[in-house]
C-alpha cells in the first residue's frame, strides 16, 4: 500500500486535532485493541475496506431511482464499479445482532447477541482474528453498539468507537474511545470524525501489510442530524408517504420509542440529508484510497433497513422487506467480472465475514454460517441458496414479537411467538406486503410448504 | 333549575352545587369524580377508535383524521389536569381526591400501554412497561396542567370577588382576595421539569436508557 500524506490531504482530510491512544483523556476498562502476531501475508493480498452504516434501507440509493430526489453519488459510483445485490438481507433487523453477525458470520442464535440488551461475549471469534493471523493489519473505527462493557478487541491494531447514549453515539461532539482512551471530540461531526480517524490510521500505520478496515458509521440512525451545510437540503422536496402512513404515527405506542417523535416528514427529510452527509464522507474515504483502489475490496452495507410509514411503522425489527433488506455493494477490481451489474442472488450480512476471508485467501472457520459470495462476484455459476432465514428476538420495550421468517424470491412467510398469527405475502404480486394471505384457503398449501421450510431452516441455523 | 343558574351567571360549572342542596352521597361523589371519569372515558374512546382505524386508509381524509385522533388522544393523557383539578376542587374534592383525579388518565394510559405490551412480553415485563417514560411524562404534564388550572381558577375567583360577585369558598386553598399562591407555581415548575426530563430533553433518552437498563437488571 502506498498511501501518502499527500494522498490523504488531497482526499480532503484535516488531520489536525485528531488524537490517538495516550494523547488525551482517561483510560477506559475496555475498548483496547489486542494486536495478534500474524504470519506474513502473501504479496498482493488485497486490502479490505468494509463501510457499515446504520438504518440505511436498500432502496435509498440514488442509483436505484426509487427516491427521485435522493443523491448518493459516492455509493452510486461504488455500485457502478462493482456489484450491487438487490436482494441482500440481514439475519436480524436490529443494530446489535446485525453488528455481531457482520463480525462473526453467524446468526444471532449462535453468536448470542440477540437484541440490544444482550452482550457480546469477549473472545467471540471474528474475522479480525483470522485476518490478523494471516498477516493483515486491522482496525475497527466507528459504532460498536453492543451491550455490556466495551470489550478489548482481538485482531485489531486500532479500535475507535463510542459508548455515549448506550453506544448509539451522538452526531455532534461525540466523545470517542480511541484505543481504550476516553477522547473528547468537541466541534466535530461524527461521520467526518470517524472518516478522519480511518484515514489517519491508513496513513500512519502503512507498513506494507495489507489492511482490513471497518468503518462503522452512526449515520443514518436517529436523531437524524445532517451536517450543518446540508440541513434543509430536502426541505422543499415532495415526500411520498405510503398510503397507510400519517404525520403523527410517530406517537403511536408501536413507534414512540424509535426516536422520531414529531412530524414523520421532517424526520424523513433529516434522514435523507444525514444519508447525503454520510455519502460525502464515504466519497472522501474512497477518494483517499484511490491510489490503492485496484487492490482494495470495498464492501458497503447497513445493519438493517428502516420503515418510513410502511405498515404504519417507523423503525425496523419486523420481517418486512423495508426492514430486512439492506444496500449491499461490493467493489473488487480483481474479482468482479462485470462491474456495474445488479445481482438478484439472495445474500446475507452473514456472508460478509466468510467473503472477506475467502478473498484474502484465509480459511473460513466452520462456525461461520454465512457463505462466501466471491464466486458470485466472479460470475461463476454455482449452487446458491434460493431462500433466506430471518430471526428476531424480543427487544424491550419495542412492541415487536419474536419471530422467524423465510424469504424466497416470491414469498415472505413469518411465524411469531406468543401466539400471534403468522403472515404470508406474495412479494411479487404485493411488493409492499400489505395483503396477508396466511388465512386464505387458496394459499393453504403454500403456507404449509413454507412453514416446513421455515422449520428446516430453524433447525439448520439456530 | 341547574346548579349554574342557582349560583348566578359566570359561575364555574358545578360550583354552586356544592353549596346548594346536598344530594345523595353517591351523587355527590359522582359530581366530584365526573371530570376525571370523563377524561378517562374520552381517552379510552379515542384510543379504541384509533386502534380500530389505524392502518386502514379509506381515502384522502385518512391521514388527517388519524393525525387528529393521535393528537386528541394525547390531550386527556397529558393535559386534562387543566380542567380536572379546578373543577374537582370547586366541587369539594380534597387535595388527595383531586390528585387521584388528575392521575386517573395517565393511569389508564399506563394500563392500556401495559395491556398492549402483554401481547409482546410476559405479564411482569408488560407491567414494567406500564412505568414507561411516556407515563412519567404524562404525570408531570398533568401536575403542571393542574397547577395552571388551579392558578387560572383562583385568579378567576379573585376577579369575581373584587367585582363584588358571589364566590364560593370551594375546597381550593387559594386565597380569594388575590388569587395568588405558590402551590400552583411549584406544581407548574415541578411538573414541567418532570415532563421535560422524561420525554422532551434529548428526546427523553436520559430516562429511557436507565429505564431500559433497569428492565435488563430485573428481567435479563
Amino acid at each position: 500500500m502506498a498511501l501518502t500524506r499527500r494522498d490523504i490531504l488531497v482526499g480532503g482530510v484535516g488531520l489536525a486535532g485528531l488524537t490517538v491512544s495516550g494523547c488525551a483523556g482517561s483510560p477506559t476498562t475496555g475498548g483496547r485493541p489486542i494486536p495478534v502476531q500474524g504470519a506474513t501475508a502473501p504479496p498482493g493480498s488485497p486490502n479490505l475496506l468494509v463501510i457499515f452504516s446504520d438504518d440505511h434501507r436498500a432502496d435509498h440509493l440514488g442509483i436505484t431511482g426509487e427516491v427521485p430526489f435522493l443523491q448518493t453519488p459516492a455509493l452510486d459510483t461504488l455500485a457502478s464499479e462493482g456489484v450491487r445485490f438487490d436482494r441482500a438481507y440481514v439475519t436480524t433487523a436490529l443494530c446489535s445482532p446485525s453488528r455481531a453477525t457482520l463480525l462473526t458470520g453467524q446468526y444471532a442464535s449462535r453468536h448470542g447477541v440477540q437484541n440490544n440488551l444482550s452482550a457480546w461475549t469477549p473472545g467471540t471469534p471474528s474475522f479480525f482474528d483470522s485476518l490478523a493471523a494471516a498477516g493483515y493489519r486491522c482496525a475497527y473505527i466507528g459504532k460498536w453498539h453492543m451491550p455490556g462493557d466495551l470489550p478489548d478487541l482481538p485482531g485489531v491494531e486500532r479500535f475507535v468507537t463510542f459508548t455515549i447514549e448506550e453506544g448509539q453515539g451522538v452526531y455532534r461532539d461525540c466523545p470517542l474511545i480511541v484505543d481504550g482512551v476516553q477522547t473528547p471530540r468537541p466541534g466535530t461531526y461524527v461521520s467526518t470524525d470517524l472518516t478522519d480517524y480511518a484515514l489517519q490510521w491508513l496513513e500512519e500505520t502503512d507498513d506494507g501489510r495489507p489492511f482490513c478496515l471497518v468503518v462503522a458509521h452512526k449515520a443514518v440512525h436517529h436523531e437524524f442530524e445532517p451536517p450543518d451545510d446540508l440541513l434543509g437540503t430536502y426541505d422543499d422536496v415532495a415526500i411520498d408517504l405510503p398510503d397507510e402512513a400519517f404525520t403523527y404515527q410517530t406517537l403511536l405506542d408501536r413507534n414512540v420509542w424509535e426516536g422520531t417523535a414529531g412530524r414523520l416528514q421532517t424526520s424523513y427529510r433529516r434522514y435523507c440529508e444525514t444519508l447525503l452527509g454520510m455519502d460525502r464522507e464515504i466519497g472522501r474515504l474512497l477518494d483517499a484510497i484511490e491510489p490503492v483502489a485496484d487492490n482494495t475490496v470495498v464492501v458497503y452495507t447497513s445493519d438493517n433497513g428502516y420503515s418510513w410509514g410502511e405498515h404504519v411503522l417507523t423503525g425496523k425489527r419486523w420481517a418486512y422487506d423495508d426492514n430486512i433488506k439492506v444496500p449491499f455493494i461490493v467493489r473488487w477490481p480483481d474479482g468482479v467480472t462485470a462491474p456495474g451489474t445488479v445481482s438478484d442472488a439472495p445474500v446475507l450480512n452473514a456472508d460478509i465475514a466468510p467473503t472477506l476471508l475467502d478473498i484474502a485467501g484465509v480459511p473460513i472457520p466452520a462456525a461461520m454460517q454465512g457463505r462466501s459470495i466471491a464466486p458470485l462476484l466472479r460470475g461463476e455459476a454455482i449452487e446458491w441458496r434460493d431462500e433466506v432465514f430471518y430471526e428476531y428476538f424480543a427487544d424491550f420495550p419495542y412492541q415487536v414479537p419474536p419471530s422467524q421468517a423465510v424469504r424466497t424470491d416470491q414469498w415472505l412467510y413469518v411465524e411469531y411467538d406468543r401466539g400471534l398469527a403468522p403472515e404470508l405475502y406474495d412479494t411479487v404480486a404485493d411488493p409492499q406486503q400489505q395483503v396477508n394471505l396466511a388465512d386464505d384457503p387458496a394459499y393453504a398449501a403454500t403456507r404449509q410448504e413454507l412453514s416446513q421450510r421455515l422449520a428446516d431452516l430453524r433447525r439448520e441455523f439456530t | 333549575m341547574s346548579a349554574a343558574a342557582q349560583s348566578g351567571a359566570g359561575a364555574m360549572p358545578g360550583e354552586a352545587a356544592r353549596s346548594g342542596p346536598v344530594g345523595s352521597s353517591s351523587g355527590r361523589a359522582w359530581r366530584i369524580a365526573a371530570p376525571a371519569v370523563i377524561s378517562v372515558v374520552t381517552f379510552l374512546a379515542i384510543d379504541l377508535l384509533l386502534a380500530a382505524l389505524v392502518g386502514r386508509p379509506w381515502g384522502p381524509a385518512y391521514p388527517l383524521s388519524m393525525d387528529a385522533l393521535v393528537l386528541l388522544r394525547m390531550g386527556p393523557v397529558f393535559f386534562s389536569g387543566l380542567i380536572v383539578w379546578p373543577v374537582m376542587r370547586a366541587r369539594g374534592a380534597t387535595r388527595a381526591q383531586a390528585v387521584v383525579g388528575i392521575l386517573a388518565t395517565p393511569l389508564a394510559f399506563a394500563i392500556v400501554s401495559g395491556w398492549r405490551a402483554a401481547a409482546f412480553f410476559p405479564p411482569l415485563e408488560a407491567a414494567y412497561y406500564s412505568t414507561n417514560p411516556m407515563v412519567v411524562g404524562a404525570i408531570g404534564s398533568q401536575v403542571s396542567s393542574a397547577g395552571v388550572g388551579a392558578l387560572v381558577y383562583a385568579l378567576w375567583r379573585a376577579r369575581r370577588h373584587r367585582s363584588g360577585r358571589p364566590v364560593s369558598s370551594g375546597a381550593t386553598p387559594l386565597p380569594i382576595s388575590t388569587g395568588w399562591s405558590w402551590g400552583p407555581i411549584v406544581a407548574i415548575i415541578a411538573g414541567t421539569a418532570l415532563t421535560v426530563f422524561a420525554v422532551i430533553w434529548d428526546g427523553g433518552q436520559h430516562l429511557f436508557y436507565p429505564w431500559v437498563l433497569l428492565y435488563g437488571s430485573l428481567f435479563g
